[in-house]
């Protein structure tokens, strides 16, 4: 019997910090199978999980209220969903909006009617209302209005929508924000953090996203029976399959990683612990070869539907498409070599391009559930306990910690203006986190403090002149500025991977790269950026409805 | 976008509301830009923000104080209310009570010293708003592992080594402007238990107060940023 591989030594297989923790690799990072959405989908199917749609109220110009239920072996999750009626002069996707297509709440159980009336009065006014502690989470989505618009009329004239145009939009809706953990006096993730299915990171999140994706198609297939009478006809189920839920996201998500380094290293582990896993496997078993070959085919399928007219997603794309070819090629040879799995990843690493390594992973990752899925399990983090400082630790003790660990940060010259020429804000209107040009713009005085390589390097300053024999804590005592870094030299020194090894002051920075990283954690395929700072994504593509898990249920009782 | 657009926890309510509630992460969130706004470094601010988090999770309405403190803060240079720690004694060198916020986040750092504040009965001169300095001996007898007793004017507060308080003695903090008291670690038993508490509503005109103070962490909007924020492209598509 093979060792269980956390008793294994992967010293050997596992990529560094230095390599992993780069902006322009995280920027190509792929969804895998520890992404949360597939976790999500993978514990219900596992627990038998079953779906209802207890309420739907909805009027023929597709305006109501709709309830549907998550129905685990413990407890009921019920997404709210409130249909509105938007003229397009008001359909934005920003924070600024006010009025949506569709509203969300996933509710913590099922609500009765003074629930759904509560809910009723606050959740279609988003930001200007409030939820409670049985609401987990709290969202809105927007219609892509033509492809609803062609999927309505053509299943009310009895045909199906041409799959083309579902190809080229890939969502009916696309949701415009998602707000968990007590926003707008939603629960706390305390409330959730001893539920195992929904205290992994955004499990919540994405189990309204998945539910959101029903309501879309029911919506659609409702509005067209109105319309059509007798004529209309459902949507076809393989076209059903290729509709995810759109997210548009901006700016906003991007401190997220910055602002969370315990959590972000504990992402990243979870990741490059499995490609670890998989890479030191002495054997390709014929399972898993014929696994990655399939993994390979839907990755190249998906490519190929793939669409942004993004000059720097352009050029990634090339080299994804590029790349898949190669390793379909490569794959002729595989498996060889004592290791196969690691002669394939070190070939990658000389022959492909960042995005198709980054692709390599996800496709690796995919055949090897028994060895990997544990991991997605230890993604979530405990901040409160990261938290505390430890002020007895020997200034040059911390000093020489800092020194191996922040090189990236205290090499560069923060004085050249090309190093700080962005600044990062929150604007004053909505409150909306933003970024600047440092010479050119205001506001600098007001920075966020997300520049932690410029940070880092003035701690290090600081602390250069102060007596090594010294605990940290008087230091402190008389340097409150440097405190925030202060606690995240210390928080990285438990997790290597809490640190984004860029200068994200950099005149070069793409905030998209943030964004790509994080959406890939969630599970998001098809990025397209819309400029460097906003980027529309799908969620769901390709993945079962609840209809298909209740019927899956009913088949494996 | 997913969760984490920076929005004010009073965005929507309305105004005749005279009390609300808020999440422990509203509450966290809005004081600690409310401390960095009245002039608290990033890392102090966010121990205040903590503090505020703790006492709500706890049942204990921290934001009036808390307000109060900043409100005070506003005028006064940023190293003031900073405590002097001597081998027994932590004083305060300058005119105003110490800060609850700088005293806190001081101890815990120093909860660890063997020759820190723990490591034999220190005195501790006055303090403002002392109920925001509870949550800071929980967490420094909770880094020790060892209980604390807390003494003023003949009267003591037991915090045991799971950082669980006498909530009726913490109770006679909560109206204090200002404290001082002598810590000490104890060996005495422990039975205390803190129950879960609900979390308090929120005073309206206080969370008005917190995001004005917020605010002032803010950039005003121009052409320039506004262009940059959203998408190049149409959203009617």
């Amino acid at each position: 019997m093979t060792p269980h591989p956390a008793t294994l030594d992967l010293s050997d297989f596992r990529r560094p910090p230095s390599q992993v923790m780069r902006l322009a690799r995280m920027g190509c990072a792929h969804p895998t199978r520890l992404s949360f959405l597939h976790a999500v989908l993978r514990r219900m199917v596992t627990e038998g999980w079953h779906f209802d749609r207890p309420i739907w109220e909805i009027d023929a110009k597709g305006v109501g209220r709709a309830v549907y239920r998550a129905i685990g072996p413990t407890r009921i999750y019920s997404l709210v969903a409130f249909a509105h009626d938007l003229p397009d002069h008001m359909r934005s996707d920003r924070v600024i909006a006010t009025a949506w297509d569709a509203t969300f709440a996933l509710f913590d159980g099922t609500p009765d009617t003074a629930d759904l009336d509560r809910l009723a009065a606050n959740v279609p006014l988003q930001e200007a209302g409030r939820v409670s502690s049985h609401e987990l989470s709290l969202s809105r989505a927007n219609r892509s209005v033509r492809l609803f618009a062609h999927v309505v009329d053509r299943l009310a004239a009895g045909i199906q929508p041409d799959a083309a145009e579902i190809d080229a939009v890939g969502y009916l809706m696309r949701t415009t924000a998602v707000y968990g953990s007590g926003k707008f006096g939603a629960a706390d993730r305390a409330v959730i953090a001893d539920r195992p299915e929904v205290s992994g990171p955004f499990r919540a999140e994405m189990l309204s996203v998945w539910l959101t994706r029903a309501f879309t198609v029911d919506l659609a297939e409702h509005m067209a029976k109105a319309k059509g009478g007798a004529k209309a006809v459902r949507l076809d189920h393989d076209l059903r399959k290729r509709l995810g839920v759109g997210n548009s996201t901006g700016l906003g998500m991007a401190p997220f990683l910055v602002r969370h380094p315990t959590l972000l290293n504990n992402w990243m582990q979870a990741r490059e612990e499995a490609l670890a896993r998989v890479r030191a496997q002495t054997s390709a078993t014929t399972e898993a070869v014929k696994g990655l070959h399939a993994a390979l085919q839907a990755a190249e399928a998906n490519a190929a539907i793939w669409h942004s007219e993004h000059p720097v997603q352009l050029a990634k794309l090339a080299d994804l498409r590029r790349d898949l070819t190669r390793i379909s090629v490569e794959l002729n040879h595989f498996p060889r070599g004592d290791r196969p799995w690691n002669e394939l990843w070190l070939w990658a690493e000389t022959a492909l391009s960042l995005e198709g390594q980054e692709a390599l992973l996800a496709l690796m990752l995919e055949p090897h559930g028994a060895l990997i899925d544990d991991l997605a399990e230890a993604m979530a983090a405990d901040e409160a306990t990261a938290f505390t400082l430890d002020g007895s630790i020997k200034v040059q003790d911390f000093r020489s910690a800092m020194a191996a660990r922040y090189g990236w940060a205290l090499a560069q010259d923060y004085a050249a203006p090309a190093n700080i020429a962005r600044f990062w804000y929150v604007s004053e209107e909505k409150l909306e986190p933003r970024i600047g040009e440092r010479f050119a713009e205001d506001g600098a005085s007001l920075e966020q403090p997300l520049g932690i390589g410029r940070m880092a390097a003035e701690l290090a300053q600081a602390l250069a002149d102060w007596p090594g024999d010294q605990p940290l804590a008087s230091f402190l005592l008389a340097h409150p500025e440097h405190r925030m870094m202060a606690r995240r030299v210390q928080q990285s020194a438990r997790a290597p991977f809490a640190e984004i090894q860029d200068n994200l002051l950099a005149a070069g920075m793409l905030p998209i790269d943030l964004l790509r990283c994080k959406l890939a954690f969630f599970g998001a395929s098809h990025f397209d950026p819309r400029s460097d700072k906003w980027v529309r994504i799908s969620l769901f593509k390709g993945e079962p409805y609840p209809e298909d898990l209740n019927a899956l249920r009913e088949a494996n009782p | 976008m997913i969760d984490f657009a920076e929005t004010p926890a009073s965005a929507g309510m309305e105004a005749n509301f005279t009390r609300t509630m808020l999440s422990r992460n509203e509450t966290e969130s809005l004081c600690l830009k409310a401390a960095r706004g009245a002039g608290f470094s990033w890392g102090l601010a966010e121990e205040a923000g903590f503090a505020a988090g703790w006492l709500a999770a706890h049942g204990i309405d921290g934001t009036g104080t808390l307000l109060a403190l900043l409100t005070q803060k506003l005028g006064k240079p940023a190293e003031s209310g900073t405590p002097r720690p001597m081998p027994g004694h932590w004083q305060n060198p300058g005119q105003h009570p110490l800060c609850p916020v700088t005293l806190g986040a001081a101890l815990c750092d120093s909860a660890l010293l063997s020759d820190g504040p723990f490591s034999r009965e220190t005195h501790i001169d006055l303090v403002a708003f002392p109920i925001l300095l509870l949550p800071f001996l929980a967490r420094a007898a909770q880094i020790r592992g060892k209980p604390t007793v807390i003494g003023w004017q003949g009267r003591r507060l037991l915090i045991t080594a799971n950082g669980a308080f006498d909530q009726q003695a913490a109770a006679s903090w909560i109206a204090r402007k200002d404290l001082a008291m002598t810590i000490r670690q104890t060996t005495e038993p422990e039975d205390l238990q803190n129950g879960l508490s609900l979390l308090p509503p929120v005073s309206m005109a206080i969370l008005n107060g917190l995001n004005e103070l917020a605010l002032r962490t803010t950039v005003p909007a121009t052409v320039a940023s506004r262009q940059g924020a959203g998408s190049s492209t149409a959203d009617n598509d």
